[in-house]
């Protein structure tokens, strides 16, 4: 293991011969890989082309805002890192749509960069089961599986080879051995799992200069690209980009609008023990007539309409000439100074990100009010690359070609750090999970946001970084930053990530959140508005009447629910004297009760909407002779192989109709009721 | 069977595709991959038979002999067993109703003949088709979407003229079209209202509530001019239900036999001669009538004539409109129809041919049903000044003077006709089949349940208490799954299950 800063031309001698699990790749995906990988005991190895880069934020300095806060919460409860390093290291704390019901608000923190990228470093580094590893992986090592072919032509094994029957899929063409680096080290694991981020043939654009590399001042994966064309993957060049920074001491606060974090800001993590953040501000700054007259005038020199770039970009976070194009009727655009750091003399511009010359990024930069006299201390740039279309991966994020080899991050098509940590930790699981011959973490799309992002990948045809939103998740009334830990607080448990503190902490969390509903439910409380007495947790459905209310109300009605409450928060206090514990459980059991009856409902459709969610697709069900769906469909349903009715329903091109079809050949498949007699002689 | 890989994993299907019973022609279909080949070995034609060096040409009728299957490879040892001569139509696939290859033949009417053609497919190796086969072919093979399968249901048992031109609207898209209406300015709506949500920290961009409430109101209102429509759809599918009620020998069955012209009641001078309801059914511009002919209303009447004047009762509740008989002169009896949903009554005096038809026209009146409080639609025993005495409903409709009528003379069923037409078409069916909407059980209770959903989410706002872009949002998109079962662009297990049973043999 080395510690040195970058350097590759040595090859260093390696800590062993072979390990469990090699994550290829140092980023928010591949750290929470190969922590979750060494936690639950597997023998792992981390490959980074820099140690020093562990952890870094390329983009922007911040975790969290909306959708993302919600996956930061599920990572933490389910034993990740992402919650605690935020907490850690944040300089501003915010929740987001405060304006909005409590399901659909979010947390988002303003990082330290330099403090996070440290903490992260130290957390691998310290993490026993688990070496870190410096060079450029240029080959992913796979051994062909010889077959008699099964007469499935669905894959595509690269080479002229046959599909075999897999662990998790009915047909794959190799196994994973490990991977090679630049200087000729082999490194040999029974599973690998790649997070390669934008690292894949990177090709970074400003105007019209052309740098080759993943992000500033790093070289980009030339090798690898090819290495996962011939393992029978396809790829798909995708783009994003990043704003240009400012020179802090260039910048006139005075002609700013400050934004200052939360008075009282809540950690991320339920782990969080100690949270007394010194917060910093943020400003606001809008674009204006001036700014946009530049954009345009210098559109056709920008890479993305001049035609150079031919990535797809994100919908979501346009750069900003996008922006002015596509939304041409609005005058100005929001865009928020972010400090990279509590100490650091640069300063992010979000909502800037651009890939503009750098003469026409400084003239748009000087037309902002305040900006007038700003020096960017880097230019924004948009950056290519390679991603791998996510139709080609299982549930487990493991490639279907490929036994053994997992994908996750933004080599996957997604944008975010909080995206990318949520697939490196259900990665790094199922490929233990997978060695061990267990089944993959379920993760169904009713009780987490990270069931509904692996479920998004499996289904959706990705053609444009994916982001997470609140409206991505139909049961977003449920999955609420409040009660991460009712939902998947027992999975946490028996996933066994979460150390014997973060166990305990849980458990007495989940037991004072239960303990205050049934109070609730059973405390008897007369209105103040007058009427007859009801119960506490009917009480709180009035108009105005929060949690507080209600308790206080069901101890003036009863002496006894006082001593009740008082023995419940001094057993919490005892077991989890962290902070998040308390008011965590409280927001949990308060907007479980006032959307109670909403989620009630959505469940009740949803049940008699059928059981497609329970409804299994077999694996051997050969779609393409099916002349009944459309000849979409039949392409799509063969090659992301659904597991069940509901998921084939959620693949982008098959229709209402075609999951009709498929539902009346599955009846025929079961031999039951079949309407039909006499006709089932057909190959399904 | 040969199955070729691309093919569609079915059984080649026979059935007779006319009705069972005497006729002057019967089809016989054919459907599946084996079609073709089924056919020459039971047709010899031009195109057909083992020998044929041709194909026959698509959707080309050819005249040639139906027998009992040969072998294709030794035609020349076996002598035909002929069963009938016959045209048969090649329509290969996918241009066919089921989207497969198809063969019909033309043959003689009658029990024997076709039965003996199916027979014969079956023993060339296809399988009896059960019914609605062909309809869920044609919907497997994506000819028909699941709205336009029922349309097929409708068109196949359509009474009357004017149901089948409602389910060919139907069937063209008509309530696709209507439904839309009301769903885009949801979708759009939902749009902004997600928008709102995952964008509301950059500028604060929020749906006014005024706008959102606008569109509800405009959806309940789309919802509510479609559910207006369902009584006609019920009543293009099944008919228009017409009840004679009235005490007896007040000349019921005499009307009744009049109207259907035909002696289908029995009619005799003693009363509660009618036991039984008897129905019989009349087309009358373009619209199919069912007519009940019921037991007469009266309180000493044995045990089987009350059992039948139960079922008279019943019968005229379950109705779409009641023809209340009484003679001339004589008083109304008491239908004790329910207090709700009860259908109208129309007021006729009998016997306009007898001395007391004079007093009649003082008597008979036409009143709505659904007068509870009142013990029925007219009081017992009113007098025969009824129709103002009994106070029927003061908005009622057609609150008018009674009909006078003579079986015997046919003098006032003009009028009657009229009064019934009148009535008739406050009911929407012209508009239903103008517009191709004709709504089915399954369709009405989707807009039922989505008129809801939305009602709901008005009465948030209503008691003030603002649901927020979450819920709405949610609502929302209940609301539109919901209707979206209705076309099938939003797939439910149970929606399958009711959408095939509805058909017979052969379609």
């Amino acid at each position: 293991m080395t510690t040195g800063n970058g350097s590759t031309t040595t090859a260093t001698p390696l800590a062993r011969s072979a390990w469990d699990v090699v994550v290829v790749g140092g980023g928010h995906a591949g750290l929470e890989a190969a922590l979750a990988a060494a936690r639950l005991g597997a023998r792992c190895a981390l490959v980074t082309h820099a140690i020093s880069e562990i952890g870094r934020m390329p983009c922007n300095p911040a975790i969290g805002g909306l959708g993302k806060g919600h996956l930061v919460r599920e990572i933490d409860v389910l034993g990740g890192q992402m919650g605690q390093a935020i907490d850690q290291t944040g300089i501003q704390f915010r929740m987001l749509n405060t304006k909005k019901g409590p399901a659909v608000q979010s947390p988002r923190a303003q990082a330290d960069k330099h403090d996070y990228q440290r903490y992260m470093r130290e957390v691998v580094l310290a993490q026993p089961g688990l070496d870190v590893i410096e060079g450029d992986v240029v080959d992913i090592l796979a051994d062909m599986l010889v077959g008699d072919g099964g007469g499935v032509d669905r894959l595509n094994c690269g080479d002229a080879i046959q599909p075999v029957g897999g662990t998790h899929h009915p047909q794959v063409c190799r196994r994973v051995r490990g991977v090679l680096l630049a200087d000729g080290r082999d490194i040999k694991g029974a599973a690998v799992v790649l997070s390669s981020g934008t690292f894949l043939r990177g090709l970074m654009h400003v105007g019209a200069r052309q740098t080759i590399g993943g992000r500033e001042g790093a070289a980009s994966a030339e090798g690898l690209s090819e290495s996962l064309r011939k393992l029978g993957l396809q790829l798909r060049r995708l783009k994003t980009g990043t704003p240009p920074r400012l020179w802090r001491d260039s910048i006139d606060y005075t002609q700013l609008q400050p934004q200052p974090g939360d008075a009282e800001p809540k950690p991320f993590s339920l782990r969080t023990a100690v949270f007394a953040p010194v917060q910093v501000e943020c400003h606001q700054v809008w674009t204006n007539a001036a700014t946009h007259a530049v954009i345009r005038a210098n559109l056709s020199r920008s890479p993305l309409y001049g035609g150079i770039i031919e990535g797809q970009g994100p919908r979501y976070c346009p750069s900003i000439e996008d922006k002015v194009v596509r939304f041409a009727d609005k005058e100005r655009h929001l865009l928020f100074l972010e400090p990279e750091g509590r100490d650091d003399p640069e300063v992010y511009v979000n909502g800037l990100s651009t890939s503009l010359p750098d003469d026409v990024q400084e003239a748009i930069v000087h037309a902002l009010p305040g900006l007038g006299h700003a020096r960017l201390a880097r230019y924004g740039y948009a950056v290519e690359y390679d991603s791998i279309p996510s139709w080609q991966i299982s549930g487990a994020l493991e490639a279907q070609p490929v036994a053994g080899l997992y994908l996750a991050g933004q080599v996957l098509g997604t944008s975010g750090y909080e995206e990318a940590a949520a697939q490196g930790l259900v990665a790094g699981v199922n490929a233990v999970r997978g060695l061990a011959g267990d089944a993959p973490l379920a993760l169904p799309r009713d009780t987490s946001y990270l069931g509904v992002l692996v479920d998004d990948l499996v289904t959706k045809d990705i053609t444009e970084p994916y982001r997470m939103f609140t409206s991505r998740a139909e049961h977003r009334l449920h999955l609420r930053c409040d009660n991460a830990e009712e939902r998947l607080g027992s999975l946490a448990l028996e996933l066994g990530l979460l150390d014997a503190r973060g166990r305990a902490v849980l458990q007495a969390r989940t037991a004072y959140a239960e303990g205050l509903a049934a109070l609730l439910a059973a405390a008897a409380v007369r209105p103040a508005t007058g009427g007859a007495v009801v119960h506490a947790s009917q009480y709180m459905l009035y108009p105005g009447v929060d949690l507080e209310g209600a308790l206080a109300a069901a101890v003036a009605h009863d002496p006894a629910a006082a001593d009740r409450l008082s023995a419940l928060r001094g057993a919490l206090a005892v077991a989890a004297p962290a902070p998040p514990g308390r008011a965590g459980a409280e927001a949990q059991v308060e907007n479980g009760l006032k959307y109670g009856g909403y989620i009630a409902k959505q469940a009740r459709l949803l049940a008699q909407r059928g059981t497609l969610e329970e409804c299994a697709m077999p694996d051997d069900l050969d779609y393409n002779s099916m002349s009944a769906l459309s000849f979409e469909a039949r392409e799509k349903l063969s090659r992301v192989r659904p597991a069940t009715l509901g998921q084939a329903g959620r693949i982008d091109g098959v229709r209402a109709g075609d999951l009709a079809v498929l539902t009346v050949f599955l009846r025929r498949h079961r031999g039951r009721a079949v309407e039909t007699g006499g006709d089932d002689e057909g190959q399904v | 069977m040969n199955h070729q890989r691309s093919a569609p994993v079915t059984a080649t299907v026979v059935a007779r595709a006319t009705p069972e019973g005497e006729g002057g022609l019967a089809v016989v279909r054919i459907s599946g991959p084996e079609a073709m080949s089924i056919a020459r070995r039971v047709f010899l034609g031009p195109g057909f038979g083992p020998a044929a060096p041709l194909p026959p040409t698509p959707r080309r009728a050819v005249y040639g002999i139906l027998h009992a299957p040969v072998d294709l490879q030794d035609i020349e040892e076996q002598a035909l067993d002929i069963i009938d001569e016959a045209l048969a139509l090649p329509m290969p696939g996918p241009h066919s109703y089921t989207g497969e290859d198809t063969v019909e033949f033309f043959c003689h009417g009658g029990r024997q003949v076709a039965a003996a053609v199916v027979r014969a497919c079956q023993a060339a190796g296809a399988v009896a088709a059960p019914p609605g086969e062909f309809t869920r072919r044609a919907f497997l093979n994506g000819r028909l979407t699941l709205d336009q399968a029922e349309a097929v249901a409708d068109l196949i048992t359509a009474g009357s003229e004017q149901a089948a031109r409602a389910a060919v609207a139907q069937l063209r898209g008509g309530l696709d079209a209507e439904l839309g209406a009301v769903e885009w300015p949801l979708l759009d709506l939902l749009v902004r209202l997600e928008g709102a949500l995952e964008f509301s920290d950059d500028d604060g961009v929020s749906v006014p509530v005024a706008e959102v409430r606008l569109t509800l109101a405009e959806a309940i209102a789309g919802i509510d001019r479609l559910l207006a429509l369902a009584p006609a759809g019920r009543l293009l599918r099944e008919g228009i239900h017409i009840a004679l009620a009235g005490a007896p020998n007040a000349g019921k069955s005499s009307l009744f036999n009049r109207l259907v012209g035909d002696d289908r009641a029995l009619v005799d001078a003693e009363p509660g001669t009618t036991r039984d309801v008897v129905a019989a059914s009349v087309r009358r511009g373009g619209r199919l009538y069912v007519l009940h002919d019921t037991a007469g209303l009266r309180d000493e009447a044995g045990r089987v004539e009350s059992m039948g004047i139960a079922r008279a009762r019943e019968t005229a509740a379950g109705a779409d409109l009641v023809l209340l008989l009484a003679e001339a002169g004589q008083a109304w009896p008491s239908l004790a129809l329910p207090a709700v949903g009860a259908p109208p009554v129309l007021r006729v005096a009998t016997k306009g041919d007898l001395d007391g038809a004079a007093a009649g026209s003082r008597c008979a009146g036409a009143s709505r049903g659904g007068d509870g409080a009142a013990g029925g639609a007219t009081a017992p025993h009113s007098t025969c000044a009824g129709a103002s005495a009994s106070a029927p409903m003061a908005s009622a409709p057609m609150a008018s003077a009674p009909i006078i009528t003579s079986a015997v003379t046919g003098a006032g069923l003009d009028t009657l006709w009229a009064a019934i037409e009148h009535q008739v078409e406050t009911w929407n069916l012209d508009e239903a089949v103008s517009l191709g909407v004709v709504l089915n059980e399954r369709h009405r209770q989707r807009l039922l349940e989505g008129r809801d959903e939305l009602s709901q989410l008005v009465a948030l706002y209503d008691d003030g208490a603002d649901p927020g872009e979450e819920v709405a949002g949610t609502l929302l998109a209940a609301t539109l799954a919901r209707l979206g079962e209705i076309s099938g662009r939003v797939f439910s297990e149970q929606l399958l299950d009711g959408v095939f049973r509805r058909f017979c043999v052969g379609k």
